[in-house]
């Protein structure tokens, strides 16, 4: 019997899809590209533009001595944000090598010690008026010991704001160098026979000096170019921001003075960026996170360190105590306690929610785009080359330079541009708000976003372009869903990072547009305490929901991850 | 030169033991290695004869000295890990010299010895580089010189070579040994890998779930194991359950339908047994030759010199494993084809079974 051949029933050979004339993703790409040209190039380009156009037209000419302002100006700003990093590094170092090392087992602190970074700089600022001004409580307590406050407002006010305030900055970059360091480095280094200190100064402090100098970047960075705290407590004692906001937005509108000044801060901010950077490389360590790490079991150590730790962590958090007990005082000093309470500051907040509207509103607006182009941004890094490099340093532009600066630059290009409104609305009104605050926070979930990108497995998306699937379908399908939990995470933090953003607020916003943080500002101003704490309570309820999301999304990722 | 004893040494970490009850002696100028399956608690007994790690209970002497409470810092011991753990913000010169500047040795003298060092690890014309210019096993030589600059008591090594492809490993391997035995430095070296323990060692402490199982010179341990654990751990082999049975001076373990013949000297009394049968124990026999038995050749390996097999043989519940020389075994044995073999009492160990193999233990109520 003859055997029946084997039929391979043969279908019709399906090719690949053919492509869609249009990629989604390119068109997404050339507007993210249109955004941040539009609304971060240009504007920052245009003060310098102008600013080199006057120079080259001979300045300031009728403005008496240009040049010794513009430099004491300058020293100024420079002592400020020095004295603010040293301080806070010297702080912090000790702060996260305690908790790194000798209190590993501490859970509150580490949490307690990053309370401040809730508030925005400017809370911090009428705190410390409370505390420190005039009729203000440690002023009194002082008093009677025969110790006489000096003058707060001032030099002392804007450092103390700021040292309050960037500590944790410096203490969370610090303490994520430190889990860096391998536990048998320092585990040799002891059985060569050093002393734990010996260990510390010698081998973790070289190891970790590249964090170290990104702690000091971020602290004078923020000190550098923060507005709110030098105007609330400053005095007369200038500095860069607060002058160009100021000359900004005075009633004698001569913007060449602002705009120079604003290109100043630029020229400042990327200078310092540059050199720090550059000294991050030459001291970086090719850092893989250990798994373990050592611990210092000395008792003197633990005992003085819990301590050190207990005390920052109680000062850090006296401003909230003080902006809570304003928030229910019907009048304060100058006894040392409020002559009564009251919920009027609250009730009075309710009887006028625009501000909390506006802040909701503009937040709710200004978070979604931002995530949007982090995402596109985060994809065209990934890429890598000139364009990824570049786009590193655009997005990181507004995170290095002053929120007033952006906001100049935005005005000064824009509002000539009024009438184009009807036509493009982006670029004026609450719009205007909507994208300064999308330009001046994208950098955060730029930075979120690129860290999930890192870690999606490339072999994946490979796999499915290879099955057929065009680019865009891939990243719909096989990107996105990986990325989510960042996107998620991204847009909490871009959210908490705008609803407390005042510089570039106090620059864009238009009258009807008030927004918390300028309304606290506003309180501050005019002396109103009671009121000021009042919205601030609210802010910091909105910060502290938004982080605390944030912290429990990322443990359920974690959870997730570790399943 | 020191002698190292641990009196009882146990550590527990919160209800787990992971070292329990370890006493054993490392001879001056002895290399000792503990074996083991990771987590058997060789790391941690290590780690408290180094001081970084605290006993629960025991004690810890070098020579007639008690350290069990020296701190790290004052016990003189030359510390080599896995991850090289070399400062990578200093030289190759610098990290050498870092015990002896931390001692406040002149630093004449420092520079003496940091070249003399470099010269034996072979590193001498390196000593300007830093770390990261170096390949693993130039960082584990500068570990290694780093370690025995400061003229320490005892070397302490862990897993160092884990980290090196095989080739290297081979070749630091023999390094190690030689710097050992030219110093005379009493060494204690941790390590998973039997063949690194086997070559290198003087003896050899094989641990198990936080206790020592058997101490022994490298061929005792292959030849008697003392425990079933070490007989599955240590070389290769069948491993087998069976009852000893004698009959006149031959002892034998049945197995099934099948019967291993053992030394007499080793056997131990009648009764259940353990039986390892080493693949140098299992001989092929001639197609022509009587007596044996016959298997199948389930699975072939050629590894360049040597060559095993895999046979299955009717009663016997594992298949047996045999070894010899690739050209010996070149065409003898085929995957599917049948061979006659037989056992050599010489190459196969035999031990009283236990009641079972202790798992990692939790500590009892009473600790």
């Amino acid at each position: 019997m003859r055997a029946e051949p084997v039929v391979v029933e043969r279908t019709r050979a399906w090719g690949p899809p053919a492509g869609p004339t249009l990629d989604p993703l390119r068109v997404l790409e050339v507007l993210t590209g249109a955004f941040l040209v539009a609304f971060l190039i240009v504007p920052v380009g245009a003060i310098v533009a102008d600013s080199a156009a006057l120079i080259a037209r001979g300045g300031l000419w009728e403005f008496p001595d240009f040049v010794g302002y513009l430099m004491r100006l300058t020293r100024n700003s420079l002592v400020v944000a020095s004295i603010v990093t040293v301080l806070c590094v010297a702080v912090s170092l000790p702060l996260a090598v305690l908790l790194g090392r000798v209190l590993p087992a501490q859970r509150l602190l580490p949490v307690a010690l990053t309370l401040p970074l809730l508030a925005p700089p400017f809370v911090y600022a009428f705190a410390t008026i409370i505390l420190f001004g005039r009729v203000g409580i440690v002023t009194q307590l002082l008093a009677p010991l025969g110790l006489r406050m000096p003058e707060i407002y001032g030099l002392p006010g804007i450092v103390v704001t700021h040292v309050l305030h960037l500590i944790p900055l410096a203490y969370l970059t610090i303490a994520a160098g430190l889990r860096t360091v391998p536990k048998a480095i320092e585990e040799c280094a002891i059985s060569l026979g050093s002393t734990p200190m010996q260990v510390l100064v010698r081998i973790v402090l070289p190891y970790i000096s590249s964090y170290v100098y990104m702690a000091s970047l971020l602290v004078f960075l923020a000190s550098f170019g923060d507005v709110g705290a030098p105007l609330l407590v400053g005095g007369q004692y200038l500095v860069l921001p607060t002058e160009a906001f100021t000359r900004f937005t005075s009633f004698i509108a001569d913007r060449r003075v602002p705009v120079l000044l604003s290109s100043w801060i630029v020229a400042i901010s990327v200078v310092i960026l540059i050199v720090v950077r550059a000294l991050m490389r030459r001291t970086a360590i090719m850092h893989t996170f250990a798994t373990e790490t050592y611990g210092y079991t000395q008792p003197s150590w633990r005992v003085a360190g819990a301590a050190f730790c207990w005390l920052v962590a109680a000062v850090l958090f006296v401003p909230y105590l003080v902006i809570f007990v304003s928030s229910l005082a019907t009048v304060w000093g100058p006894d040392l306690l409020p002559k009564g309470y009251t919920l009027r500051h609250y009730q009075a907040l309710w009887r006028s929610v625009e501000p909390l509207r506006n802040s909701l509103v503009v937040s709710a607006a200004a978070t979604p785009v931002a995530v949007v182009l982090a995402v596109v941004i985060g994809r065209l890094m990934r890429a890598g080359g000139r364009l990824g490099a570049a786009l590193d340093y655009v997005t990181l532009l507004p995170f290095v330079i002053s929120g007033v600066v952006l906001g100049i630059g935005l005005v000064r290009v824009y509002a000539p541009l009024d009438a184009l409104s009807p036509v493009v609305p982006l670029i004026s009104g609450p719009a205007l708000l909507v994208v300064a605050m999308v330009s001046r926070r994208v950098c955060y979930p730029v930075r979120v976003l690129n860290a999930a990108y890192t870690r999606i497995d490339r072999s994946l998306e490979e796999s499915s372009l290879s099955l057929g699937a065009s680019p865009a379908t891939t990243f719909w399908k096989i990107t996105l869903p990986q990325l989510a939990p960042a996107v998620v995470a991204a847009f909490l933090i871009t959210f908490i990072e705008v609803v407390k953003e005042l510089g570039a607020t106090l620059i864009v916003y238009r009258p009807g547009w008030v927004t918390l943080p300028v309304q606290i500002y506003a309180y501050a101003l005019e002396g109103n305490l009671g009121r000021a704490g009042a919205v601030s309570m609210v802010l910091l309820g909105i910060v502290a929901a938004g982080t605390l999301a944030v912290g429990l999304l990322g443990r359920r990722t974690r959870r997730e991850a570790a399943a | 030169m020191t002698r190292i004893r641990l009196d009882a040494l146990s550590r527990a970490f919160g209800p787990v033991w992971a070292v329990r009850d370890v006493s054993l002696e490392v001879r001056e100028g002895e290399f000792f290695s503990l074996l083991g399956p990771s987590g058997c608690g060789k790391t941690t007994t290590l780690r408290m004869v180094a001081g970084l790690e605290r006993p629960t209970a025991g004690r810890i002497f070098f020579g007639d000295d008690d350290v069990t409470h020296t701190p790290p810092q004052h016990r003189n011991v030359g510390l080599v890990f896995q991850s090289y753990a070399v400062f990578p913000t200093m030289s190759v010169t610098d990290n050498v010299a870092y015990g002896l500047r931390i001692r406040k040795v002149p630093e004449g003298e420092v520079r003496r010895r940091v070249a003399q060092m470099l010269e034996i690890v072979g590193l001498a014309a390196l000593g300007h580089r830093m770390p990261g210019q170096l390949s693993g096993g130039q960082l584990q030589r500068v570990a290694l010189a780093r370690a025995l600059a400061i003229q320490p008591r005892v070397l302490l090594l862990d897993e160092p070579l884990s980290n090196l492809d095989a080739k290297l490993r081979v070749e630091v391997r023999a390094e190690i040994r030689r710097l050992q035995r030219e110093l005379g430095i009493t060494t204690l070296y941790v390590s998973h890998d039997q063949e690194e323990a086997l070559s290198m060692s003087d003896r050899i402490g094989v641990m198990h779930a936080g206790r020592l199982d058997q101490v022994g010179a490298p061929e005792e341990i292959y030849r008697r194991p003392a425990t079933r654990f070490v007989a599955r751990f240590v070389g290769e082999g069948t491993l087998l359950d069976g009852v000893l049975v004698r009959d006149g001076v031959r002892a034998r373990v049945a197995v099934g339908g099948f019967e291993v013949p053992v030394a007499e000297a080793l056997a131990p009394r009648a009764g259940p047994v353990w039986v390892c049968i080493r693949p140098e124990g299992v001989r092929l026999l001639d197609g022509s030759a009587a007596g044996g038995t016959g298997g199948v050749v389930e699975y072939v390996e050629f590894v360049g010199p040597s060559l095993r097999a895999d046979v299955r043989v009717p009663g016997l519940p594992r298949l047996l494993r045999l070894a010899g020389s690739s050209v010996d075994l070149a065409g003898r044995v085929r995957v599917g084809e049948t061979v006659r073999l037989a056992v050599d009492p010489a190459g196969v160990a035999v031990g009283p079974a236990e009641a079972s193999e202790p798992e990692p233990l939790a500590a009892g109520g009473g600790a």
